[in-house]
């Protein structure tokens, strides 16, 4: 089934009064499987945005990395890249108010599972596939998926609940989108308890390493890094590492050039620069071709992190980053 | 308003593994490289190389017009003159005869592009002198397994790796030089299999071997004939394989009879308890694959090294099975389909080769004329051999830089200087270039449609993104200009890569059932693919092999071309670095790129670097029989005593003004592998520098 109906809606609404003049989504790609983000910007062009189940790189990087901020742009997006777009307007990389953010409900994403061939759709509590409903085998899911506990794009303008039909709008400039399009708030938001549970399951098993003694940790990382063969991948899908002059690059000095596996340096000085603002979105890991799970470390990292100054990235604007918060209380926690 | 930012999903420039991605265009630019996660080869991971594949494409010095050579110097000219310069060819070929003008293709080409060369050397030209760096990389395996097999490609594909339960890696970089295929490797070695790493470095992948046999280069067949005898003695052969599906194991038994793991030890330099453990290890394994690189073809005894390979493989019953085979990697992007191609001087398109009247006559049926050219042509170095003495008078090199990539390059310039006339064509004035008397300038991969083939046979397609740069043209068309402005228009009518590729479907058997249409599939299809409603046929040879049964062919060891001695008492290596490519044209230029790798540098062992008195870091000079050139000392264990490795990237000091001319017999591959060289030190180095200023 098409699940795309309402979001075309707002997008049509936005281009057509030229509140907008492009829309950022994913659309069909080459083949079933296939999705390709893709700028709109007339509304006939709308019936390509397809908001299936997958995810192949940040929308909120194509943003920051490629559009010109000039351009009001409404983007769908999923709670990742709403996320993204939040952490990186609060580090003055983008504009908030130049975008619209209409945002899809998100219960797992999935890469290539065999057999699901098409249209792909993860439910809380089914997949639909081609129109047919299976069930919930979740080590379809991404890794980081499993373990993400954010199902619903509230920080965005609008949220509108594939699953459900629960349309929400979360700001005024939300409540004007709902409007233009005709459409008004409606249903209520699920019942998540079987989702908090999956992603509490799935953080206590990924994260079973954290538990081991230090040198068994140790020696697994150690293990992981020694496979890396200085792709930059991770970096480079990042929706957060926004650096025009990154410190990791060859000539800057810090990681020996040429050498592979590069320094732990590499990684280290990678992790910290975004561990107070990672999204867990998967990227870098879905990019290493070393199949590193670096998105369960900075993850990892984060929630510690988040956990003492209370902090959890991108759910809103206002609370500055954490360690912009650091005070001399910060001795007595 | 201008265009809003696109993603066009194409194929990587780069290696053979085939690799997809997807390039942001903004206002008429590549602004960046994405990787693509629907991609089955690269499933969304690319290497450093392709993560920066856009970096060259619009660099200042892209060539953007025609270039003529005006008393020693290159001036801009239009198409218009520059095409009718270049038809010179056909007058020279008019005066001294076909033999006398010689084509190298380009593997970083597209399939369309290399069957109009190829054709425009056969049709316009007359002449079966076509060849392209296939022979400087993997002719051998085309030639050896050729006989072995019936066919000379990789067997199994790059997603199968991930089934063995044994992997032998021999003389393959692989997580440098075919990175996403290095990744099949270490899936299949956290999923249990284990890993053999036959080479001369301590190489990344080395890191995740059970076992190491790092042995001299040139002592390949001594390795390979030893792990033969070790399964042949433990009677660990699959006698079941042998049995049914090939022939002459007695000879191969007959030929190792008498051959010692003592005199392999000798040889290889590697303990005989190693060479022991590991064929009991690949031997014993349910699916045992092998995976090969230039280390294995780059030598006099290629063939022999490859035909080794296939005995190993075949004794084991290593083949036709998901996780097995022999594998080798190709190095460019589109070196397999330039072999499909037919850019070769003894195969026509598909493989048939020139000296069967029968295959001439299809041929010439298919493009309509009344006879093709008869005896095989030169190969890349002999072509240059022959200009040297005379022979051959003029050559068009398309993207190609055989100033940087062959042998002996001290010789190279001599032969081109001797060319009465020089076409290179190519996307930047590169070393060869300069020495050219017309300049053609190309579009770059980003810049035109067509198909690339990698080393799993899997042809795919690439996507126009932008426009050329100036006046550059894709080199199907400019060929193809070049055939009408010679009066060969008739034989070149294409307007488009498609027009090529649907003559190609009609020539090449092997691509018959392929289309444009089908290969809209992110997938591609992989050769043969009879009709259209074939799927590809990943895994060669599951059944029966393609010339029937397989056949074991002894091979004995030979010495390299060139050892140690006296007077150059180390024996050097080439090879690559994971972030420069080749002849550096491309690499060289991109910023990220070169930043990792920026200068030339010789490994030597510690133990060499004493007694030549040689620090870390100081510069010495490299000397062979043919060149020196100079480079940074790396003293590093990575290679083992007596052994040096360079690369041969940097045109500043091209390791290859050091290699040396000697050809393996049957495949023409010089032996890149093994040179003998001695090095001085020319500076101190930094230690003895700093104190000095004390």
């Amino acid at each position: 089934m098409d699940y795309g109906v309402t979001i075309r809606q707002i997008g049509q609404a936005l281009l057509e009064r030229h509140i907008v003049s492009q829309v950022l989504a994913f659309t069909h790609g080459l083949d079933g499987k296939d999705v390709m983000p893709s700028l709109i910007t007339s509304p006939e062009e709308l019936a390509r945005i397809t908001i299936v189940s997958r995810q192949p790189l940040s929308l909120a990087k194509v943003i920051s990395r490629y559009v010109d901020p000039a351009v009001r742009l409404a983007v769908v997006v999923r709670p990742c890249d709403a996320r993204a777009i939040i952490e990186l307007a609060k580090r003055n990389q983008l504009d908030r108010d130049n975008y619209y953010l209409i945002g899809i409900t998100c219960y797992g994403t999935i890469d290539k599972a065999e057999g699901l061939t098409s249209e792909v759709y993860v439910f809380p509590d089914h997949i639909e596939a081609n129109g047919e409903n299976y069930d919930l085998n979740e080590s379809l899911l991404l890794p980081h998926c499993r373990r993400c506990g954010f199902a619903f794009p509230d920080m965005a303008d609008v949220t509108y609940d594939f699953a459900g039909g629960h349309l929400k709008a979360n700001t005024p400039r939300g409540q004007e989108m709902l409007s233009i399009s005709g459409l008004v708030e409606q249903g209520q938001k699920i019942d998540t308890t079987a989702l908090e549970e999956r992603t509490k399951r799935w953080r206590t098993n990924d994260f079973a390493i954290a538990g081991s003694s230090p040198q068994t940790r140790l020696d697994y990382w150690l293990h992981q890094f020694d496979k890396c063969i200085k792709c930059y991948g991770c970096r480079n899908s990042c929706p957060l590492c926004y650096c025009k002059d990154c410190y990791l690059d060859a000539d800057r000095g810090l990681v020996e050039p040429g050498k592979i596996p590069p320094s732990l340096l590499f990684h280290l000085t990678r992790i910290i620069h975004v561990a107070d603002s990672c999204l867990n979105c998967g990227q870098c890991e879905m990019a290493c071709p070393s199949d590193i799970p670096l998105s369960r470390l900075s993850q990892e990292l984060q929630l510690d992190l988040g956990s003492i100054f209370d902090y959890t990235p991108g759910t809103d604007i206002i609370s500055p980053p954490p360690l912009d918060t650091l005070g001399t209380k910060e001795g007595n926690k | 308003m201008t265009l809003p930012v696109q993603f066009v999903p194409t194929i990587c420039p780069y290696c053979g593994t085939g690799c997809g991605l997807i390039l942001v265009t903004r206002g008429g630019n590549v602004i960046d490289t994405l990787s693509w996660r629907r991609h089955p080869v690269s499933d969304g991971r690319l290497c450093a190389k392709g993560w920066k594949a856009h970096e060259f494409i619009h660099h200042s010095e892209r060539l953007k017009a025609p270039l003529l050579n005006k008393q020693g110097s290159l001036q801009e000219v239009d198409w218009d003159t520059a095409l009718k310069a270049a038809a010179r060819i056909f007058k020279l070929r008019d005066r001294y005869g076909p033999s006398a003008v010689g084509i190298l293709s380009s593997a970083k080409c597209t399939n369309e592009e290399n069957y109009v060369i190829q054709k425009f050397a056969r049709v316009a030209l007359g002449t079966n002198n076509i060849d392209h760096c296939a022979r400087l990389c993997h002719a051998p395996s085309v030639a050896g397994l050729s006989a072995s097999f019936g066919s000379g490609a990789m067997t199994n594909s790059i997603d199968d790796l991930e089934q063995a339960t044994c992997i032998l890696v021999i003389g393959s970089d692989t997580t440098s030089q075919h990175p996403l295929i290095a990744r099949r490797i270490t899936r299949a070695k956290e999923r249990g299999a284990s890993l053999i790493v036959a080479d001369p470095r301590a190489i990344h992948i080395s890191h995740q071997a059970d076992i190491l046999l790092p042995l001299y280069p040139g002592s390949e067949v001594a390795l390979l004939n030893a792990l033969i005898k070790v399964i042949l003695d433990f009677s660990l052969e699959d006698l079941d394989f042998i049995a049914r599906r090939t022939e002459g194991i007695e000879s191969l038994k007959t030929s190792l009879a008498d051959y010692t793991l003592e005199e392999a030890e000798r040889a290889t330099g590697i303990p005989a308890e190693d060479i022991k453990r590991a064929a009991l290890l690949y031997a014993g394994a349910e699916r045992g694959a092998i995976v090969y690189a230039m280390g294995i073809t780059q030598h006099i005894t290629g063939t022999d090294n490859v035909t080794a390979v296939a005995n190993l493989a075949m004794l084991t019953g290593n083949l036709g099975k998901k996780g097995t085979g022999v594998n080798p990697l190709r190095g460019q992007n589109n070196v397999q389909g330039s072999c499909d191609m037919g850019a070769l001087p003894d195969t026509l398109p598909g493989y048939r080769a020139v000296n069967s009247e029968l295959n001439r006559k299809e041929l010439a049926e298919a493009w309509s004329v009344n006879m093709l050219p008869v005896a095989p042509g030169l190969t890349v170095v002999e072509m240059l051999e022959a200009a040297q003495r005379g022979e051959l008078k003029a050559l068009y090199v398309v993207g190609e830089n055989p100033m940087m990539s062959d042998p002996d390059l001290n010789h190279v310039a001599q032969a081109l200087e001797h060319l009465e006339l020089l076409i290179v064509q190519d996307i930047f004035l590169t070393e060869t270039a300069g020495y050219a008397d017309i300049v053609l300038p190309s579009a770059s991969w980003a810049e035109k449609d067509g198909t690339f083939t990698s080393t799993e046979r899997r042809v795919q397609r690439i996507r126009k993104a932008v426009m050329p740069p100036g006046i550059a043209m894709a080199d199907w068309a400019i060929t193809s200009q070049l055939a009408r402005t010679g009066g060969y228009g008739q034989y070149f009518p294409y307007e488009s890569a498609e027009d090529i590729f649907d003559e190609i479907r009609q020539v090449v058997p092997q691509y018959h059932g392929i289309t444009y249409e089908r290969l809209n599939d992110p997938c591609g299809l992989t050769w043969p693919c009879p009709s259209e409603n074939h799927p590809g046929t990943p895994m060669l040879h599951s059944e029966h092999f393609t010339r029937g049964n397989g056949q074991f062919y002894p091979v004995r060891p030979r010495l390299p071309a060139e050892t140690p001695d006296e007077a150059y008492p180390l024996l050097l290596t080439t090879g690559r670095v994971s972030t420069q490519w080749h002849s550096g044209s491309m690499t060289r230029r991109s910023p990220s790129l070169e930043a990792e790798f920026p200068a030339p540098f010789i490994e030597i062992n510690p133990h060499d670097a004493y007694w030549l008195g040689i620090t870390n870091q100081c510069r010495v000079k490299v000397i062979s029989r043919r060149g020196n050139v100079e480079a940074i000392a790396q003293i590093t264990d990575r290679v083992k005593p007596g052994v040096a490795f360079m690369p041969f990237h940097y045109a500043e000091s091209a390791a290859n003004r050091l290699t040396g001319t000697a050809l393996d017999p049957r495949s023409k591959i010089p032996e890149f592998k093994v040179t003998a060289v001695t090095i001085t030190p020319l500076t101190p180095g930094k230690l003895q520098e700093d104190h000095a200023t004390e």
